[in-house]
């Protein structure tokens, strides 16, 4: 999470903005954000149906990929300004290759090579 | 009481002694073609990892500790000191310290309340001044702490250096228990380390930097 | 009063409809699908909804995790 605030500058510059979601209610998860300073919303789905929609939780045990059960597992999403998912990646997130996927998915947005 | 010290301090022999074989034959080895040698000495007494840095190592009784697909480091040094549990010292090179802000003064506040947060010791911040490493801007952060339900104290320097639009980090730990004595020598190592450090190449960012400035972003 | 009752609503009211109009079923997303819409309550204190804040406008990169306070 902190590896997304510390590239939202770049985000910002690829028209790109960035959510967190837990299954925590919303007063936990602004207090957790303030905690680690992030400055992009968390956002809450406590009963769970969205990140079953996004793969991200199941409701029978045991869930990988750690196995932990009845919480939503590490996963992140690209999805473009077309509203397609352009990337899914268990596990922690790696900044890197999402910020090469935002540039690319930018330029082909602006029809650039 | 006697004896037990004294098989403790074989033990340790013995450890740095595989820990050196490991080292030295690490470096010496011949590594096969195609593959990059993580450590290779220059003419100069300084090391090169991969393609990357150059810097003056320590010397061989500290083991190398590399992360090269990612993770809490990349790059540091670990010596295993004379002494009861815990005497140790590592030092690393951090590409992307705790916090976000790419202001140096904001991010060493958030920096240190989350330095050691999961030890258990209770960190205070002794020292905290303005300096350059490597010509760029820097803060030098001292902290020490002690938690004497598990008898360990620890002494850590920090540097955090403004590279391009962020922050990068050195950073020393010395471990010792409650009644044990902080040595100077290992810190020595540390400085030698950050002052000399030098980036071979751009690295993800300013080559990203490049690219957005290319596609007119 | 009015406010919390709207939010539950929209908490409850919105995963149904998501399940009964997309027709998925629980078919694994994969790369090339289209996102899931959501509308849900944020940290920031106020609702976020795919179509009205992402869609045609930004990009959106999300991170599902565990649990707040936990290591992210």
């Amino acid at each position: 999470m902190e590896a997304h605030n510390r590239d939202l500058y770049l985000y910002k510059r690829l028209n790109a903005q960035v959510l967190g979601v837990s299954k925590d209610d919303p007063i936990t998860n602004k207090f957790f954000a303030e905690s680690l300073h992030l400055e992009f919303p968390i956002i809450s789905n406590v009963l769970g149906f969205m990140a079953k929609a996004y793969g991200a939780y199941s409701e029978k045990p045991p869930f990988g990929p750690d196995g932990s059960i009845n919480t939503f597992g590490r996963r992140t999403v690209v999805i473009d300004k077309k509203g397609i998912v352009r990337y899914l990646k268990d596990g922690s997130p790696n900044n890197k290759e999402i910020l090469d996927l935002l540039l690319k998915l930018e330029k082909e947005s602006r029809g650039l090579k | 009481m006697e004896r037990r010290k004294k098989g403790r301090f074989l033990g340790t022999r013995v450890i740095l002694l595989v820990i050196v074989a490991a080292f030295g034959f690490g470096c010496a080895a011949l590594q096969p073609t195609g593959k990059p040698k993580v450590l290779s000495l220059t003419d100069r007494g300084t090391v090169l990892f991969l393609d990357k840095y150059e810097f003056k190592a320590p010397p061989k009784n500290w083991a190398l500790l590399k992360n090269l697909e990612g993770g809490d480091f990349e790059l540091g040094f670990l010596l295993i000191e004379q002494g009861p549990f815990p005497s140790q010292t590592t030092f690393m090179y951090d590409e992307e310290p705790y916090g976000s802000s790419p202001d140096l003064e904001k991010r060493a506040k958030y920096y240190c309340t989350r330095f050691l947060f999961n030890s258990g010791i209770d960190l205070r911040v002794t020292k905290q001044e303005k300096t350059t490493l490597g010509g760029r801007d820097a803060l030098a952060i001292y902290l020490e702490g002690e938690n004497p339900n598990r008898d360990e104290k620890s002494k850590s320097k920090v540097y955090l250096l403004k590279k391009g639009d962020r922050i990068v980090s050195f950073v020393c730990t010395m471990w010792r228990p409650m009644n044990g004595t902080y040595a100077q020598e290992p810190f020595d190592y540390f400085e030698n380390f950050a002052q000399s450090f030098k980036f071979l190449k751009k690295d993800f960012y300013e080559n990203f930097e490049d690219e957005l400035r290319k596609a007119g972003m | 009063m009015s406010r919390k009752r709207l939010l539950l609503m929209a908490v409850i009211a919105v995963p149904i409809f998501l399940v009964l109009g997309m027709g998925y079923g629980w078919a694994q997303l994969k790369v090339g699908d289209e996102a899931p819409s959501f509308t849900l309550p944020s940290s920031q204190g106020k609702l976020v909804d795919y179509y009205k804040d992402y869609y045609g406008k930004h990009h959106l990169v999300m991170t599902f995790f565990p649990a707040a306070f936990t290591p992210v």
